[in-house]
């Protein structure tokens, strides 16, 4: 194996801390929770739309029944089981697969009645790697390249919506200038308009100039998986700015993406703190390294 | 942190998920290609991605219902009034078209959602059509009935 190859695959399957796992099963596994209950919680009502069931692929595949009344709440108590079972060690790892299998079951129902929300790719592609990366710990600080990869695996999720919703706006106008000086930002504000959305509206020279920034900014997002330290909190502040000003002209939150740029934070450090607090209470000598 | 030496994977390891990593992005880049929303998660991330001509058209769909009594009112198109939403509703248009009797069970389910509200003999899916220019929306609103359905 040359170096190049050992370069590549330390990118792809890089070993990262155990703990890191851990915090962003409790993450993702909360927001699905926050998701079922406030954002698609339109599966309940789908309940009695039988007849307009059409699952996309992966229901097909699996010859997933549309939702019942049981079936959501099922669904929905595991999500919450899986969350609590987080606490006891012990229970650690079959919380994991509660909280994915009530969540995955959960948006193929809210997905699967002809129209799909594609702010959630990154959370589902993380809800099934996470299932890969085995038992984590809070306070397991070992680099491990199984969650390594399943981390990186929720990078790319998270910054290939943004690309992937670059090459579709090319896909869709044939050349990617026609979306980016067309009147997309007017006609979506004309929809579902806000104070603040109707005020920029009056501004199309301005909204011209802020599409092609979204477009540019879109295609280079992969550039985040490169950066360290500052640079990539810099880049991870801008998509959640990105998504603000979203929400404050359109109404558009993206929240089920939003909560996936924290697999780029070091989450592994909120239990390194903690034990380090527990350790200077039993110990009041200061440790020597 | 990724400068470690010896990893805790063994080689097959390694591979498949390298190969899951790559294939998941080759699909997700095709689903773009293919504009499909068929391959979720990995399908069409295509909102907002329609470029829109300053001097084209808004189109929305509705849905319109006559009481028992006779009275016509407007149906709210959300989950919690009839269990779909309006883009799901969109995304079906073509089938109801097709069958007007699913929206009897769109009837069916507005009945079960509100056991209160006063029961349908008719329901009409409406499409409406304003036209821009420069952005601005002139003119009168074009409504035409897609489908029909009657209780039987």
């Amino acid at each position: 194996m040359s170096a190049a190859d050992g370069r590549v695959l330390r990118f792809l399957v890089p070993a990262l801390p155990v703990a890191r796992v851990a915090w962003l099963r409790v993450v993702l596994g909360a927001f699905a929770l926050v998701d079922a209950l406030f954002i698609t919680n339109h599966v309940f009502e789908h309940v009695h739309v039988g007849a307009f069931w059409r699952p996309t692929l992966v229901g097909r595949v699996l010859h997933w029944p549309p939702p019942t009344t049981l079936t959501a709440s099922l669904a929905l108590a595991a999500m919450v089981l899986g969350l609590v079972l987080t606490v006891p060690r012990r229970t650690r790892y079959l919380a994991g697969w509660l909280s994915s299998l009530g969540y995955l079951s959960w948006v193929l129902w809210s997905m699967g009645f002809g129209y799909v929300a594609h702010d959630h790719m990154a959370i589902v592609v993380g809800m099934v790697v996470l299932l890969t990366a085995g038992r984590a710990d809070f306070d397991d600080q070992h680099p491990s390249r199984a969650a390594g990869w399943a981390l990186r695996c929720v990078q790319v999720a998270t910054v290939m919506t943004y690309t992937g919703s670059a090459v579709s706006k090319c896909v869709r106008s044939g050349t990617p200038w026609d979306w980016a000086n067309g009147a997309v930002t007017v006609w979506a504000v004309t929809r579902r308009g806000s104070t603040l959305g109707d005020w920029v509206g009056r501004f199309p020279a301005f909204l011209v100039a802020v599409q092609w920034t979204v477009l540019v900014c879109e295609f280079l997002a992969p550039v985040a998986l490169w950066l360290r330290g500052k640079k990539l909190y810099v880049a991870v502040g801008a998509a959640m700015l990105f998504h603000l000003s979203t929400y404050l002209t359109l109404g558009i939150h993206f929240l089920p993406t939003v909560v996936c740029w924290a697999a780029f934070l070091p989450l592994e450090r909120l239990g390194a703190r903690r034990r380090r607090v527990t350790r200077a209470a039993q110990q009041p000598v200061p440790e020597s390294v | 942190m990724s400068t470690t030496a010896p990893g805790d994977l063994s080689p097959r390891s390694v591979a498949w998920r390298v190969a899951a990593l790559g294939a998941g992005v080759a699909v997700l880049l095709g689903g773009q290609l293919a504009d499909t929303n068929d391959w979720f998660p990995l399908g069409s991330l295509s909102q907002y991605a329609t470029p829109r001509p300053a001097d084209g058209s808004v189109v929305s769909t509705s849905l319109e219902g006559t009481t028992v009594d006779g009275r016509t009112v407007p149906v709210p198109l959300s989950p919690a009034a009839v269990g779909l939403s309006r883009a799901e509703l969109e995304g079906q248009g073509q089938r109801i078209i097709a069958d007007p009797a699913l929206l009897g069970d769109i009837a069916r389910s507005r009945a079960a959602l509100h056991p209160g509200a006063d029961r349908l003999r008719q329901l009409r899916l409406v499409r409406s059509e304003q036209q821009m220019r420069d952005a601005r929306l002139v003119g009168p609103t074009e409504v035409r009935v897609l489908a029909t359905w009657t209780a039987s």
